[in-house]
């Protein structure tokens, strides 16, 4: 069995299904990334995974345990007072009126039992693995986009999630910014995080990832390492979007 | 004479600043309170509150203080609940400004919590946090700060505002200034008030330039 299982995900909005019959599993450790043209579910899913949406149908299971099953009722606190899933957006949503430190620190100190001594030393930490330590006492509004998304990644990072999940976390930021976020991401692989990135860096999703998989249509065309997708690609619509991944 | 002017004047801004402070005092929180109901989720509670709302807003002040504090008793004298003194009209008065300037409130109040981005409830709801967490922590104080210049405006207003209330014999300021005219044949007394008005919006203008600063380091 997976660490993590999505079995039949689906939603729609009204009368559009945005997404259906997603399947998916992750092994623990792995980064998953999700490619494909704008506007065919990667965000939805993972909005879904974070419930901010609800799925219409579907299981979502972690190291064994359901979190989600659209076919049983289930307490909707239950569900939101676990928080498996951590989620980095792609527009950073860090809260202006905090410090880079008072951000990191808002949500553990409301919903965590942890001395506030404990709680900064292990923010302070956090900043520095991000390399954000010398700007833990500056307001968002002062940093560049990347160190934003970096902020964002350590506040993430704070709540200890089982799963962090990026939602096209650069495409906001200025190219030579980019690099400094994906290499924060490449060092959360390296101390074993499990990860899901949406993202349209190919190469960094081939680099980096153990999974990918490519969505079209709000589901799961295509599925493999990233040396089956980029290298064999086996659908059409695979092929012409990696020939022409900016055409979305 | 000026010292029988200015004792008069005083006793004048003394009730012009009660019926300001209860506005304020009552105001603020039901503004708020409407607010919320004119964004609820039950559509009737939203049409009930917007109707109100559309009503205040768009009849005078005058004509509102007049209907609060004579209507009840033209409905009988049982339902007289104002009295006739000193204290049952500013009670009155009071009722009519807090309804009227919490229906502006509240719509700047609304204004200013659907100009937060949603992504900031999200960011929240993300990090585990309930819905009072994220309206307490993260959006009051961002909401606090763009709300500030229209509320601003709207209490310096009131200031001169409370100025409708001698409509129902509440012995205000102008009241109060004007009361010369007839009494001694005075004009400068009614000029004189100015001066109060002046004082108090030039007061109020610095504690909100004070209090945009220093809430000026952040967007």
């Amino acid at each position: 069995m997976a660490y993590l299982e999505i079995e039949s995900l689906g939603k729609r909005f009204g009368n559009a299904a945005i997404l259906h019959d997603v399947h998916l599993t992750l092994e623990k450790g792995q980064i998953l990334t999700l490619i494909g043209p704008s506007g065919e579910g990667k965000t939805t899913f993972l909005r879904c995974l974070n419930f901010l949406e609800t799925p219409d149908c579907g299981i979502i299971r972690l190291n064994g345990e359901t979190l989600f099953d659209a076919s049983t009722p289930m307490r909707k606190e239950r569900v939101v007072s676990k928080r498996p899933f951590g989620l980095v957006f792609q527009s950073f949503h860090l809260f202006p009126q905090y410090t880079v430190l008072q951000n990191v620190m808002l949500a553990p100190s409301l919903t965590r039992r942890e001395s506030k001594d404990a709680l900064k030393a292990r923010s302070l930490a956090l900043l520095e693995k991000v390399g954000l330590q010398e700007f833990a006492d500056r307001y968002p509004g002062t940093l560049s986009g990347g160190q934003q998304q970096r902020a964002a990644i350590a506040r993430a990072l704070a709540m200890e999630p089982d799963v962090l999940c990026f939602d096209e976390p650069t495409s906001a930021l200025d190219p030579e910014l980019t690099r400094g976020v994906l290499n924060v991401i490449r060092l959360l692989k390296d101390e074993g995080r499990t990860m899901i990135v949406v993202t349209h860096e190919m190469a960094f999703a081939e680099e980096a990832s153990d999974v990918v998989a490519f969505l079209k249509d709000g589901t799961v065309a295509e599925r493999g390492t990233p040396e089956q997708i980029f290298r064999h690609p086996q659908t059409d619509a695979l092929k012409r979007f990696l020939q022409q991944p900016d055409e979305q | 004479m000026l010292q029988e002017v200015l004792s008069a004047l005083w006793s004048g801004f003394g009730q012009s600043l009660q019926l300001f402070c209860y506005t304020l005092l009552g105001g603020l929180p039901l503004g708020l309170l409407i607010a919320f109901g004119s964004m609820s989720r039950i559509a009737p509670i939203r049409a009930l509150i917007r109707g109100i709302v559309w009503i205040i807003r768009g009849t005078p002040l005058m004509l509102q203080l007049i209907i609060i504090y004579y209507g009840p008793g033209l409905l009988g004298k049982e339902w007289n609940i104002w009295g006739g003194s000193a204290a049952g009209r500013m009670a009155a008065a009071a009722a009519a400004f807090i309804l009227n300037y919490a229906c502006y409130f509240s719509e700047i109040y609304r204004g200013g919590i659907e100009s937060i981005p949603k992504g900031q409830a999200e960011a929240g709801r993300v990090l585990g946090m309930t819905k009072s967490q994220i309206f307490f922590r993260i959006h009051l104080k961002q909401v606090y700060k763009r709300i500030l210049p229209p509320m601003g405006n709207e209490i310096i207003t009131l200031v001169k505002d409370t100025c409708l209330a001698r409509i129902i014999a509440i012995y205000e300021l102008t009241y109060a200034g004007q009361a010369f005219i007839k009494s001694d044949g005075l004009i400068w007394p009614l000029l004189m008030t100015g001066i109060f008005y002046l004082a108090v919006s030039g007061l109020l203008s610095m504690l909100l330039k004070r209090e945009e600063k220093r809430l000026a380091y952040f967007e």
